[in-house]
């Protein structure tokens, strides 16, 4: 990782409306190097919209994104993506009706591309991480994804989003139907990503697994960045509770 | 540290793209193989006017092979086939039509002339297209519209104003006397024709064998599936769409081309709506994704519109009609899956 970048996501004042809908009022958002951060919130406090923004899914109504320090607003996805950005997207997709050699294939044709000369990467390649995650042993084979088990499917997605020039993790509620073993195993997984340098941001509603990771986490509420801390102190604040029971 | 860059170069050569052929072909492409050597053998048999008739059921294959790769694999549906089709023979008309001097050069010059012709307006028009971020459903729309509207253009260009140089575009009556391919002397009819498009659309289909079993086929098949998931690879899918617009328009305008060097005239019904459709027919029919069943099936449909058109009645299309709904609502028609399969374990 390079030295001289410290803040790998930055986003000032983030506005995105749909209709009469305001998933995003003016969010400022910086998530720095080496961090696993989780972004919590109740349903519709707009934390896929975050997550959608800043992988360029979406495109704010105002407000600018900025990735590894760079003005990344225009960018469409796959130009952020080459910057050395990994994206797993909510739910399922990895590619159902294709063997498992061509869902691997197809990250790996992206990643051969992307060439040399990108330090922002925590080098850490797709194998490495399919040994974290313990499903080497789907490489073989030309067995469809769609015979994987569920959480194996979630875990072939979050590898196929990692390469050695991958320094920074988007995932979208990667431990979503999962069981509770599984969801540990998530949580163990990332943690080593980090440990090896790679930034990971996480949507999560599981609130087990993000006391498990995270070091720090932002509450979402209503489309605006409610809280911001360890977990510990934000467990322990009346109006977060509020938040999510009442 | 020092010897980092070493260690790089000691790394394995990654294989060239040339070794890549034989490991990733599927059994459909040597049954594709032997059905072109069957389809060789079968024109030394016939007689020399059967043989011209038989180019004719041949080299529609290019375009249908185009819109099975745009279609099929890259998920992309568009009637825009006829118009790159119409365009390079037009084109091949008004180039060869004009060098009148050199009989090779004007068709070797109208060959280049035409599939450059539909490999602009593809270009062109793919980049609004795909760059524009037009969603799925709407392409279809726009192609055809594009499709009418040229041939809507060529149709009103009956009077002698609508000259190029010395060849009159003909309004909806056509554009005649279009110069037939012409090699070592002499204008190709019958027989040489024949193997002349044979080998030409061998060319194509071989264009398309090459573009599908590699990376590019892998990452084509990957934006079917879920585009917005390939993108977020790092692939860019507008690139890589409209890279596949063009080649598929591209072996439309083959299929242009060798249509007027072997009916010497074309008119602007062949960018109509009827004919607009003929490919979708072909190629739904064929199961799409499969170039075996898209080769057979562009083949028997159109020696089977062939044989009703020239016995004078108007069922082949609403034979062909019966057939496209017939293909669109059956989900398990991949009969051409099922015969590669009867071949071998991974057809």
């Amino acid at each position: 990782m390079s030295a001289n970048i410290n803040r790998i996501i930055r986003a000032e004042s983030l506005n995105k409306s749909f209709g009469g809908v305001m998933p995003a009022r003016n969010v400022s958002f910086a998530v720095d190097v080496g961090e696993l951060r989780c972004l919590i919130g109740p349903n519709g406090a707009g934390k896929s919209t975050l997550f959608k923004l800043i992988a360029g899914i979406e495109q704010p109504d105002q407000g600018n994104v900025f990735l590894f320090e760079r003005d990344v607003s225009s960018y469409p996805p796959f130009r952020r993506v080459r910057l050395g950005v990994g994206v797993k997207l909510q739910s399922n997709r990895a590619y159902k009706q294709l063997d498992i050699g061509h869902n691997l294939r197809v990250p790996d044709i992206a990643a051969r591309k992307r060439g040399v000369g990108g330090d922002r990467g925590a080098g850490v390649s797709r194998e490495q991480a399919m040994e974290l995650f313990g499903i080497s042993h789907v490489v073989d084979g030309g067995r469809l994804v769609s015979e994987l088990s569920h959480a194996e499917q979630q875990w072939l997605e979050i590898c196929c989003a990692i390469s050695e020039k991958v320094g920074l993790l988007l995932l979208d509620e990667p431990t979503a139907g999962m069981g509770i073993e599984e969801t540990k195993a998530t949580g163990r997984a990332l943690l080593q990503l980090k440990e090896r340098g790679m930034t990971v941001v996480v949507v999560e509603h599981d609130m087990a697994f993000v006391r498990q990771v995270a070091d720090r986490v932002t509450v979402l509420h209503q489309g605006e960045i409610f809280a911001e801390g360890r977990m510990e102190d934000l467990a322990e604040r009346q109006d977060v509770r509020d938040i999510y029971l009442g | 540290m020092d010897t980092a860059p070493l260690a790089e170069l000691a790394q394995p050569i990654p294989k060239a793209q040339g070794f890549f052929m034989f490991k990733r072909l599927k059994v459909e492409d040597y049954l594709v193989a032997t059905l072109w050597i069957a389809v060789a053998v079968y024109g030394s048999v016939i007689s020399d006017y059967s043989a011209s008739t038989a180019a004719f059921y041949i080299l529609n294959v290019p375009m249908a092979l185009g819109l099975a790769m745009l279609w099929g694999i890259a998920g992309v549906l568009s009637f825009g086939q006829v118009a790159f089709f119409g365009l390079a023979g037009y084109t091949y008309g008004i180039i060869a039509g004009n060098i009148v001097s050199n009989l090779a050069l004007a068709s070797v010059a109208g060959v280049v002339g035409g599939l450059a012709a539909a490999l602009v307006l593809a270009l062109v028009f793919g980049y609004f297209l795909f760059y524009g971020r037009v969603e799925a459903w709407i392409v279809p729309i726009v192609t055809l519209v594009m499709t009418l509207i040229l041939a809507t253009f060529m149709g009103q260009t009956a009077g002698y104003e609508w000259k190029v140089g010395q060849v009159l575009l003909g309004g909806y009556n056509g554009m005649t006397n279009i110069p037939p391919m012409h090699v070592w002397g002499v204008d190709l009819f019958g027989r040489p024709l024949f193997y002349y498009v044979l080998a030409v659309v061998v060319v194509a289909w071989l264009l398309t064998v090459v573009c599908l079993r590699s990376s590019f086929g892998d990452v084509l098949v990957a934006l079917r599936e879920d585009s917005l998931r390939t993108e977020l690879f790092g692939h860019d899918v507008r690139l890589m769409q409209l890279l596949c617009f063009s080649v598929a328009a591209i072996l439309a305008g083959v299929s242009g081309v060798l249509y007027v060097q072997w009916g010497n005239y074309i008119t602007p019904d062949s960018m109509g709506l009827l004919q607009a459709t003929l490919p979708v027919v072909w190629v739904a029919v064929g199961g799409r994704t499969s170039l075996l069943g898209v080769v057979i099936s562009t083949l028997a449909l159109n020696v089977l519109s062939f044989q009703l058109s020239s016995s004078g009645n108007q069922y082949a299309f609403v034979i062909l009609g019966a057939l496209l709904v017939v293909a669109m609502v059956v989900p398990t028609f991949g009969w051409s899956q099922r015969v590669a399969a009867v071949f071998g374990r991974r057809g």
